[in-house]
């Protein structure tokens, strides 16, 4: 489901859109700092804080999400759905690893601490229609 | 009643996510570009391109709840407005006057960290609708001790 074009839009050069809503349906608007991607059909999004997102993620499971690439600045929509998290493992390390180098170039090192990677289910995917680009 | 350092940090070159949900409670999210506050209403109209705009005017017409992040791309400071919808129409003149200035402002802003005018003057802009809330809660979001913290409205 996820072409290969979407992979410049996951290196977390800029922070991504996320959407969640509450069982009380409250949508909650946040930028992260990750999207990865893990197969064609699943992203892993960083875990960083305790918050209104975490909390509606596992009272909902549905998420919006849009990711952007740094070159062609070219915007991508997914509708992704939480399926479990990841606290140790070989993608766990290497977002670890990422967040640390994001983190220091924002000077966000003291701040921003991966305590999961959460694993969600591409539901559709597709290029933004914001911007006009030839 | 929006506080003045809220109502002066949604005129300044923020980014702005608008987030929705529709009747299933699956949220969306779309850019504004612009907004204006009253803060004595304690009013903010954001202006949404229809280009990527149907599903989010779908939504505020189905149960009008609305949230908004509003970003300093350069500093992190960031905030969320949240509240119910009070109406959405076709922006107007004056409006994309608004809108000009903003995007005049958001680019000089941003041009020194290479985010200048080749990308945002790529965003289809018009036609736009003005969507107003009423602002009910600010929580901040700038990352780090205080985030998620609610202000308050007095």
């Amino acid at each position: 489901m996820l072409p290969d074009e979407i992979k410049p839009a996951m290196q977390g050069l800029i922070p991504s859109t996320l959407v969640s809503c509450s069982l009380e349906g409250e949508p909650n608007t946040t930028e992260i700092s990750q999207v990865w991607y893990v197969d064609d059909i699943h992203v892993a999004l960083s875990h960083q804080f305790f918050n209104k997102t975490h909390r509606n993620i596992r009272a909902n499971p549905f998420v919006f999400v849009i990711i952007r690439d740094p070159e062609a600045y070219q915007e991508w929509h997914l509708e992704l759905q939480y399926d479990h998290s990841k606290t140790e493992g070989a993608l766990f390390d290497e977002m670890d690893m990422k967040l640390e180098a994001i983190a220091s170039m924002t000077g966000m090192s003291d701040i921003f601490q991966l305590r999961a990677a959460d694993i969600y289910k591409v539901l559709s995917v597709r290029q933004s229609n914001s911007r006009n680009i030839a | 009643m929006i506080p003045d350092k809220m109502v002066e940090f949604a005129h300044g070159p923020q980014l702005m996510f608008f987030g929705s949900r529709n009747a299933k409670l699956r949220p969306t999210a779309t850019w504004a570009f612009g907004a204006l506050a009253d803060g004595e209403a304690g009013t903010l109209t954001v202006f949404i391109p229809e280009v990527e705009g149907a599903a989010t005017f779908e939504n505020l017409h189905d149960n009008g709840r609305a949230s908004l992040t509003l970003a300093d791309a350069a500093t992190h400071e960031a905030y969320q407005f949240k509240g119910p919808h009070q109406g959405t129409r076709d922006c107007i003149d004056a409006d994309y006057t608004v809108q000009e200035i903003y995007l005049s402002k958001l680019t000089a802003y941003l041009e020194p960290f290479g985010y200048g005018g080749h990308i945002w003057n790529g965003f289809m802009l018009n036609p736009c609708k003005a969507v107003t809330f009423a602002v009910e809660d600010i929580f901040i979001q700038t990352p780090g001790p205080g985030a998620g913290e609610k202000i308050d409205l007095g």
